[in-house]
């Protein structure tokens, strides 16, 4: 490729040269002898004979001697001889002037014919050649150094703030570049783009240099004279073209300045990194790395976030919520990391358009289409392969993506010689959709679909079956310079069946399935410059089948039974302002009141008042017509969090929150099984509420290389629900007398530092934290631990993480990954008893002992291609290995009376080091 | 070796990798507590008799047998009737010979313990075990096994939850016939046959089945037991008394939870443990735990014997000859001396016998005796 040549020579040339009379180099000859002499010696003598005059550093050449015996021959021919095979290069100028440089050339005309075409190609000097295969370089260059007006042209500009919007774009995909940076420096205003590359900047008129960057792009700039308020679009390159290290300085830093805390993102690129049990970039593998994120086993890809359990995050797809992300009982995250472009997480600082979930929202987001060509990638690994294309529907305008991913791990289970597994089967298959048009300037428009699918059978007797679709439209609307919002409405389903058919007498076919629509408008409006109101509504409608339990075949004794449908309504309206008081203090402050209704037609179940709520104490049941509400919930929560820079680079920031969540899912097994039921708060189940006090201190070194945040949080969980032992929540029609109230504590501390740009990449977070939860009828007989405190099954109070890749050319990288945390809380028995001929165990208080300590390392290795850009496919290879020390780490203990006797063993899921092989390609 | 990586990564999916599970001995964890265990139930047939077993918990590791509750009054009351006191036949065992009983009435358990301890269940309904219908069998030659198979079924659909247990017998054979004993230096012949034994074993597992969720009351090839044919009882005769009894909604959900809590409990998808008591308190203070479940009912059994003739003809290492009259030198082994069983006389002159390790002859030695059962 060609080397990027700064523009700063085609501004000094600009003015030069262009009339000068062209001469011919070669017409006049020159004789020289020389031995060992001087480089100032062959200078003298060619200035003599020539007239030309050299340009150079004579500190370069005072070690230097010339043998040189020529004899008529042109002053080309004779510097051709002198510099061939050196470092150093020459230019003539057509004022007779010869530069020597070192490595590069100094370019003396611009492109030929640039300002008189007919005078095409007859100079023989060194011309600017910009990269002429792609003009888009040239144009973005000069889009650099052109000086842009904005608003109303005046001849006085009056002093005060006006506003720049626009859309920042990727020049080579057309797609938003969102959270760039954009700023100035003096004074130092920024804002950040968002979700569709849009940004508003409000800055002092006049001329000013307007500076963006972001992360994986190349860092660009704008010169412009600001009038008024107006708009300017700006397109930026990917740096990974770029051979040479794009610097980047010191500037923006969101950890440091924004007011958001626990908040992280990551770029397909940082997923891609970090090495997988399979092979494949799991996104949500990869969260679990992040500080105060936890799950129960190395199989589970149900997240714990700070306490909360699996059901408290919010996770969202395109703005449509996936209830189950994972794929084959959670080995896979139900993500295709190739159409994904990244993740946000919010942990503490939950902004007030998110609600309806306790701990955390991951908002993942896919990428648009390449507006601008066609492209193929894909990856085919051990137990997986994907394939996606792309390209423009209406080019610049309309794109499309088109994902599929699929696993071909039956053959494999075929294959095996054990023929208890010969029986078993299991695949998924997940598909994207996304489709991106941008109707005006104003207004653009995505649609999403998304369907996964997963089946498994063991020993053959029964097949297990799950799907997540969704789909979700979402327009973007630009009202003027200060206001715009964003539609949305999507439908997320979510079913499983189970089809038995061990024994003909008992098969049976089990189906539940969860629908919800949903319906939002998020509006921000840049009030003035120190105060931005995001505002907005939303409501869903829910509607569940909480199961059909039918026979299946001829044979069947099953009696039909089929719980009632659920029906909800969540609504919700909020207001934050991010008001900035000053450059050292900034106030997020927000509210959002969310409103919650149960639905008939359905028949609840009615208790003795006075009486716990147990099937034994039912009373009897109470009719509901359709639409009658049943009961209602509703109440406000409070987000704000403040911001104080302490000093530059170190700020110190604290969050409340308050949140409710209104669907919860019901699991009594260790680790979130796919078949386990959501259900909606009723009368007797009522909506959790959380709040959260977190407190942090982040500081930036290194140029903002560097980020370290030390957080520290405690929060409260009221109406957590947790079960009763034993009790079966498959087609339970009391399904209210099987769960228990209890109370959730959590408090903790994250430590992180991270360091996302140069060879040496990653991040290490260390985490304290403790979960604990308490029976709320502390009486009770179904109390645990007699109504005291006991941990949680995620409560792992220690735990470290070391992400790390090091870049040691442009085509190789190495990443290490290391693991430590403690081990996990478990209930051993503490006594025996024979019963009924064989030994049976009681259990100590839950949760009081740990099972050991768990820690891995795994060992990546990225290989890519060549880097030429006009290739037919470019390609790379992962090779990867997971738990290197092969460490047999315990996922849980358990104890069973095996032939009358009480023995203890503990399971490893991963307990030998797993090779896998990737590869991965893009045409 | 990409293929056998694959391999792995799905046996390692499957959950099922045999060197994945390993023992696990938790750090001492014991308690100090010793809580009343009831074993047993109402036997309300009117012909059988009543037996409940009483015993204390014991620490996990301990390695004595089970500490038994003696001189324990108990009592059996039918809710405004009468008190039947039952008598201990044998330490620990209390019995109630049997008697005619208002199968319509409730009855509860009161035990005063010798440390003046009193424990009450709650009142149980008395559940009718409907009869047998039959055992079966069927031999799965892809399990390399033979399934046993129980039916039952209840015309009136009351009985609805069925808990079984089952006791095994079969016959079995040491590979070499030990003819020859050694009676006072004296090699004779011998009078107890050890070459045939019978095996006895019963169920160790809860197994429980439920008719809720269908619209008549039938049990059909529930599948009781799985003998593989490699444990070699089912070479000769086999047989299995099946028993089973009708349980209470409550009764069905106290064997479900132990069940579960005690056999399953492991997978990751299993319920997590939880403490499993049964309806039984002490009077004086509710945070005592006692495990048992009191319930009433009466017992259907019912037999089923088969010789499949599946196995093989057990095998051992080959005999050895040795003379009968010790030469004088201590070290050669003779009959007088040597640990083998004797087998029979060998030569022309019968002046030597055949030997075999121990356990190729006796088959006591691998669990059974040679008491023929009764129905055999």
């Amino acid at each position: 490729m060609k080397i990027f040549l700064p523009l700063l020579f085609l501004t000094c040339f600009l003015l030069t040269s262009q009339s000068s009379q062209a001469q011919n180099l070669t017409g006049q000859k020159i004789s020289i002898r020389l031995d060992s002499a001087r480089f100032d010696e062959f200078v003298k003598q060619v200035e003599a004979q020539s007239g030309y005059y050299f340009y150079y550093d004579p500190s370069r050449f005072d070690s230097l001697t010339l043998d040189l015996n020529v004899k008529d021959l042109s002053l080309r021919e004779i510097l051709d001889q002198v510099f061939k095979g050196s470092e150093f290069e020459y230019s003539i100028d057509l004022q007779k002037r010869i530069y020597i440089t070192e490595g590069q050339k100094i370019i003396t005309q611009l492109i030929p014919g640039l300002f008189n075409p007919d005078r095409l190609g007859e100079s023989d000097s060194i011309v600017y050649a910009g990269p002429e295969s792609d003009i888009k370089e040239k144009l973005l260059s000069s889009a650099e150094s052109k000086l842009h007006e904005i608003g109303i042209r005046k001849h006085r500009i009056t002093p005060g703030n006006s506003t720049i919007t626009g859309y920042v774009r990727n020049a080579v995909t057309g797609e938003p570049v969102i959270g760039a940076a954009v700023f100035i420096t003096s004074p130092s205003i920024g804002v950040t783009t968002d979700a569709l590359g849009l940004y508003a900047l409000t800055i002092p008129r006049g001329k000013q240099i307007i500076h963006i960057k972001s992360t994986g792009m190349r860092e660009t700039q704008r010169q412009i004279v600001l009038y008024s308020d107006g708009k300017l679009d700006i397109e930026m390159r990917e740096s990974v073209i770029a051979l040479k290290e794009v610097s980047v300085k010191a500037g923006m830093d969101k950890n440091v300045v924004g007011t958001q805390m626990g908040t992280v993102k990551l770029t397909i690129k940082n997923l891609k990194q970090v090495p997988t049990v399979f092979g494949e970039t799991d996104l949500l593998r990869t969260v679990l790395t992040l500080p105060g994120i936890k799950s129960v086993g190395e199989n589970s890809t149900g997240l714990n976030v700070r306490g909360g359990s699996v059901d408290q995050n919010l996770i969202q797809y395109n703005d449509a919520v996936i209830y189950n992300p994972s794929h084959l009982f959670g080995f896979f995250s139900a993500f295709n990391p190739d159409v994904l472009r990244d993740v946000e997480l919010y942990k503490s600082t939950i902004p007030s358009k998110f609600g309806g979930r306790l701990a955390s929202v991951l908002d993942i987001n896919s990428r648009d289409g390449n507006k601008k060509k066609f492209v193929a990638s894909g990856g085919i690994g051990l137990v997986t392969g994907r394939l996606t294309l792309e390209g423009p529907l209406i080019k610049d305008k309309t794109s499309f993506l088109l994902g599929g991913r699929s696993t071909y791990s039956n053959w494999v289970i075929k294959a095996l010689d054990n023929p208890n597994y010969n029986k078993s089967s299991a695949s998924f298959y997940d598909v994207n959709l996304h489709l991106s048009h941008e109707i005006n300037e104003k207004n653009s428009l995505f649609l999403t679909g998304y369907i996964s699918d997963d089946r498994f059978k063991l020993y053959g007797d029964t097949l297990y079956a799950y799907q997540n679709q969704l789909g979700s439209i979402k327009w973007k609307h630009t009202f003027n310079s200060r206001l715009y919002g964003v539609l949305t409405a999507a439908h997320t389903k979510y079913q499983y069946a189970m089809e038995a058919q061990g024994l003909p007498l008992n098969s049976f076919d089990l189906k539940f399935d969860i629908n919800q629509s949903n319906f939002k408008a998020d509006l921000s409006y840049n009030l003035h410059p120190k105060h931005t109101l995001d505002f907005g509504l939303s409501t869903i409608y829910y509607k569940l089948h909480p199961g059909s339990f039918k026979p299946r075949g001829a044979e069947s004794l099953i009696i039909p039974d089929e719980l009632e449908a659920e029906q909800a309504t969540e609504s919700a309206i909020y207001l934050e302002d991010k008001f900035e008081v000053n450059p050292r203090l900034s106030i997020t402050a927000g509210i959002r009141y969310s409103f919650f209704q149960y639905l008939g037609p359905k028949t609840v179940n009615t208790y003795l008042p006075g009486f716990p709520i147990d099937y034994i104490y039912q009373e009897g049941v109470q009719e509901y017509k359709s639409g009658k509400k049943i009961k209602t919930y509703g109440g406000p929560e409070y987000r704000a969090s403040v911001r104080y820079s302490v000093f530059d680079n170190l700020s110190l920031k604290v969050s409340y929150n308050t949140l409710r969540q209104y669907i919860h899912l019901l699991t009594n097994t260790m680790t979130v099984s796919p078949t386990d039921i959501w259900k909606l708060s009723d009368t007797f189940i009522k909506p959790q509420i959380g709040d959260q006090l977190s407190v942090g201190l982040y500081r930036n070194f290194r140029g903002n290389k560097i980020e370290v945040s030390l957080e520290g949080y405690y929060k409260n969980i009221n109406n957590f629900l947790d079960y009763k032992g034993g009790d079966s929540l498959i087609m339970n029609h009391n399904i209210e007398a099987a769960v228990l109230n209890t109370k959730a504590k959590a408090y903790g501390v994250e430590f992180m530092i991270k360091k996302m740009t140069g060879k040496l990449n990653g991040w290490l977070g260390y985490t304290y934290a403790r979960t604990l939860l308490r029976a709320v009828d502390r009486d009770s007989p179904d109390a645990p631990n007699d109504g005291n405190f006991y941990p949680s099954n995620y409560d792992k109070p220690h735990d470290f993480t070391l992400i790390s890749n090091y870049r040691f050319s442009h085509r190789f990288s190495l990443s290490f990954n290391f693991t430590y945390s403690t081990g996990r809380p478990y209930t051993p028995p503490i006594g025996k008893y024979m019963i009924d001929g064989s030994q049976r165990v009681y259990y100590a208080d839950r949760n009081q002992f740990r099972i050991p300590d768990y820690y891995r390392t795994d060992l990546a290795m990225n290989i890519e291609g060549n880097h030429k850009i006009k290739k037919l496919a470019h390609s790379s290879w992962t090779l990867a290995v997971y738990n290197l020390l092969g460490r047999k780490n315990p996922t849980s203990v358990y104890f069973q009376t095996v032939g009358g006797r009480v023995s203890g063993y503990q399971l490893s899921i991963f307990g030998q080091p797993i090779p896998t092989i990737t590869y991965n390609f893009r045409f | 070796m990409k293929y056998s990586f694959l391999k792995f990564g799905f046996l390692a999916l499957m959950l099922l990798v045999d060197s994945c599970i390993q023992p696990f001995s938790p750090p001492e964890v014991n308690s100090d507590e010793n809580y009343l265990v009831v074993d047993g139930f109402l036997n309300v047939s009117g012909n059988d008799t009543s037996r409940i077993e009483l015993r204390r918990t014991q620490n996990v590791n301990e390695a004595a047998g089970p500490t038994i509750e003696r001189g324990a009054k108990l009592t059996a009351e039918e809710e405004g009737g009468e008190v039947f006191n039952f008598t201990e036949s044998r330490p620990g065992v209390y019995v109630l010979p049997p008697r005619v009983y208002n199968v319509s009435g409730k009855y509860r358990i009161r035990i005063r313990t010798s440390n003046a301890q009193e424990y009450l269940s709650e009142f149980v309904a008395v559940s009718q075990t409907p009869p047998i219908d039959s055992l079966t069998y069927k031999v799965d030659n892809f399990q390399k096994a033979v399934i046993f198979y129980v039916n039952t079924h209840d015309p009136q659909n009351k009985t609805q939850f069925y808990r079984w247990k089952f006791d095994e017998t079969w016959e079995y054979q040491a590979p070499y016939y030990s003819a020859l004993e050694l009676v006072n230096d004296t090699v004779v012949v011998r009078k107890e046959n050890i070459n045939k034994c019978w095996g006895r074993q019963n169920s160790g597992s809860i197994l429980l089945g439920s008719t809720v969720r269908l619209s008549s009351d039938i049990i059909k090839d529930l599948p009781l037991n799985t003998v593989p044919i490699s444990t070699n009882k089912l070479y000769i005769k086999y047989s299995i008394l099946v028993r089973q009894y009708g349980l209470s909604r409550q009764a069905f959900e106290y064997w479900t939870d132990l069940a579960k809590t005690t056999q399953g409990t492991g997978s990751l998808f299993d319920p997590l443990p939880s403490q499993v008591t049964g309806n039984i308190k002490n009077t004086a203070d509710p945070k005592d735990l006692v495990f048992g479940y009191f319930s009433a009912s009466t017992e259907q059994t019912k037999r089923l014997t088969v010789m499949p003739k599946l196995g093989i003809f057990p095998r051992c290492v080959e005999q050895d000859t040795i003379p009968i009259k010790c030469p004088p030198r201590d070290d050669y082994e003779c009959a007088g001396n040597t640990a083998k069983m004797l087998l029979t006389y060998y030569g022309f002159r019968s002046d030597s016998v055949l030997v075999a390790p121990q356990s190729c002859a006796d088959c006591r030695l691998e669990g059974g005796n040679t008491i023929r059962p009764s129905f055999w």
